[in-house]
């Protein structure tokens, strides 16, 4: 536990804590005012919100590089210990979003479907922030992503087979199993991300670095 | 000014800034290319990509907040002379400014270009092109405070897309609000709104533009003026202070004029004619029957002589606004003319088609005319939406998929390339999938043996009482 709580101790755990209370609120408020098509949208943004949480998870804002330098190397483990309480503190908010929306409804909606998606999305958009967050930091990391999510939006109004989408219109879609393609990319992107991790210790952003930390420091 | 020139060079080779005017041109192109072109019509496609490029610019300015702090140099901003330190701010502000003013220019002069290149014709509105890029600068100007008062990459990186997202989860709350009752005044004080329904000749109904792009410039102000504010405090410098507080005056008064007026323009405007026109300030306004009544008074749109580009086409005759085109009158007098073609003989249909505003007409034919009601769309498509069976059809909702179908028969005869299309469902169709094979099932008949089938049940699709099934391949 001691161990955790060092590795868990860099994270802006208020700025985290803060949002996902946030999200819950605002579920509550908006619920009675959202139709099918809006609960669904909204599921979706809490997911992609919190999903890009996933960037404060791992990069050299986080684990600054001059306490680095003196100290232990995190390992890929740690990162990797976060990411996954990360994503598993997030799909608990959405299931309970989820929750909050089906009670306060006016008309019933289709809660699990949508739960569903948004956890595929929470995945994929968390593996993507993960990956860009390594070399160019949470902020810049997360923007790229952000990029990155846009650009999927644009090429499945372009094509209807494309696979990876985010804010997913069901009608619009050709795609057999989307819910697959956003888990199996975001699951890649966490796995690169930590295989480079595991690679290189945590030296963010220097990606010419030609040191490579002795394992045995690793915590 | 030679700071906030400095700013701005630095902000114009921003990554995050360019990558968001990519981005956000390419995501507006799509719908660009789905409406007939004219640039009045497609200024507002553009306007409405303003949302997005806010999330751009709140990045981009959180960036920019939080650079004396990424750099180590906040301890040297914090010891430089009161004055020197209390300029860089309001600097960065100003550049901040320009540059979303810029950066937004691009997006909107891209998506005007595109439209005139693809032969769209008119004059776009500019004031939306500065309500765009107010909003714009309203979002670079909270994501540099955020950046810039919480020093948090974690609250700048979530602001981004929270700030758009929660405006349009704010707009579905207040159009339910409106929907249910209860009045809600301040649909139109959200920095991005539904735009109000338009037309070429009546405008915009209700025209909210100039007191929406002061209410915006009011907030704009406030943020801009609050953070200078905040930081004349911190370095001490009271001539800035001054000028800050003179700032935020203005804003207030700015802000307060603009609320209010914006408070008191109704939520809808319905035109039944060119007298004839009632506001909805709230839901209960919206009295469906009421309506629909005073519209059969007042009659169809009186020809006013403004839908004057026209064209013939096999006899038929289309007269558009002059801002849709000479194409667009060309192309829909040939749609026309092809409904005339295979419905010839089974009724008395009209051969001519007049352009009337998108105003609430009870009836969209006079005894010799179709009125073809403004609408952006192909006229490919629009002249099915409104096909001229509507003129001699009972106005009902019975036997809707029968009468769909025969629309969908009519279209796959004038464009057999898109049979295949509508068939694999790549193309929506105009009645659900059933319709849609029950029409390409028509299609695949012999015309004639179609017109023959179609003399033999006119009577009841005129009724509305004919069932789809009781048309080949029409299962429902």
């Amino acid at each position: 536990m001691t161990l955790m709580g060092y590795r868990l101790r860099p994270l802006p755990r208020a700025a985290l804590v803060g949002l996902t209370l946030a999200l819950l609120v605002v579920a509550w408020w908006l619920a009675p005012h959202l139709g099918a098509i809006g609960a669904a949208r909204f599921m979706q943004f809490a997911s992609v919100l919190l999903g890009l949480g996933a960037g404060f998870t791992v990069s050299r804002d986080i684990d600054p590089e001059p306490v680095l330098a003196s100290a232990p190397h995190p390992y890929w483990r740690t990162p990797a210990v976060r990411a996954a309480l990360w994503l598993l503190g997030s799909g608990a908010v959405i299931v309970l979003i989820g929750a909050i929306i089906g009670a306060r409804v006016v008309r019933p909606l289709p809660v699990d479907h949508m739960t569903e998606l948004a956890i595929a999305n929470l995945v994929f958009v968390a593996g993507l922030v993960f990956l860009s967050s390594l070399p160019w930091g949470s902020l810049l990391g997360g923007a790229v992503a952000l990029g990155g999510i846009g650009a999927c939006a644009i090429l499945q109004r372009l094509w209807a087979y494309w696979p990876l989408r985010v804010i997913d219109d069901a009608d619009a879609s050709r795609v057999e199993h989307p819910r697959v393609w956003l888990w199996g990319t975001g699951a890649a992107c966490l796995v690169a991300g930590l295989l480079y991790l595991r690679g290189r210790g945590l030296r963010l952003g220097h990606l010419l670095t030609s040191r490579k930390p002795s394992r045995s420091r690793a915590i | 000014v030679t700071l906030t020139l400095l700013e701005l060079r630095r902000l114009a080779q921003s990554p995050i800034l360019w990558g968001g005017v990519v981005l956000v041109t390419a995501g507006t192109l799509p719908d660009v290319m789905a409406f007939w072109p004219m640039l009045e019509g497609n200024d507002l496609i553009a306007h409405d990509s303003s949302l997005w490029f806010m999330a751009v610019a709140a990045l981009a300015a959180g960036w920019l907040g939080l650079r004396d702090r990424r750099t180590g140099t906040e301890p040297l901003v914090s010891v430089t002379p009161a004055d020197a330190a209390a300029r860089i701010v309001p600097a960065r502000i100003a550049a901040l400014v320009a540059a979303s003013l810029a950066a937004f220019a691009v997006v909107f002069g891209a998506v005007l270009a595109v439209t005139a290149a693809r032969g769209g014709v008119g004059a776009p509105d500019p004031r939306l092109y500065l309500d765009g890029a107010l909003l714009v600068a309203l979002g670079g100007g909270v994501g540099y405070g955020l950046g810039y008062l919480t020093g948090s990459r974690t609250v700048c990186l979530f602001a981004a897309p929270t700030l758009p997202a929660f405006n349009q989860f704010l707009l579905s709350v207040a159009f339910s609000h409106a929907a249910t009752g209860p009045t809600v005044d301040w649909g139109w004080l959200l920095p991005s709104v539904w735009e109000p329904q338009r037309s070429v000749v009546l405008g915009f109904l209700p025209d909210i533009w100039t007191g929406h792009i002061a209410w915006l410039g009011a907030l704009v102000t406030l943020v801009c003026g609050g953070i200078s504010l905040v930081a004349a405090r911190r370095a001490g410098a009271r001539r800035t202070m001054s000028v800050s507080l003179a700032v935020l005056a203005f804003g207030v008064l700015l802000g307060t004029i603009s609320s209010a007026w914006l408070m008191s323009r109704p939520r809808g405007v319905a035109v039944f004619g060119p007298d004839t026109v009632r506001e909805f300030h709230e839901g209960d306004d919206f009295d469906y029957r009421a309506l629909s009544r005073l519209a059969r008074q007042v009659g169809p749109w009186p020809n006013d002589g403004r839908a004057r580009t026209c064209a013939i086409e096999s006899g038929f005759e289309v007269c558009v606004y002059p801002e849709f085109g000479s194409t667009f009158a060309h192309q829909t007098a040939l749609e026309y003319a092809h409904q005339a073609r295979f419905l010839r003989g089974l009724d008395d249909f009209p051969s001519r088609a007049r352009m009337v505003p998108a105003y609430w007409g009870a009836d969209a034919c006079t005894s010799e005319e179709l009125l073809y009601f403004e609408h952006r769309n192909d006229p490919i498509i629009h002249a099915y939406d409104v096909p001229l069976m509507g003129c001699v059809w009972a106005a009902t909702h019975e036997g809707e998929g029968a009468r769909q179908a025969v629309t969908t028969w009519l279209f796959a005869e004038a464009h057999p390339e898109k049979r295949l299309e509508l068939a694999s469902g790549r193309m929506a169709p105009f009645g659900g999938p059933a319709v849609a094979r029950a029409g390409l099932a028509l299609a695949a008949m012999p015309v004639e043996d179609v017109r023959t089938l179609l003399a033999r049940v006119w009577d009841e699709l005129e009724r509305g009482s004919l069932r789809l099934s009781a048309l080949p391949g029409g299962r429902e």
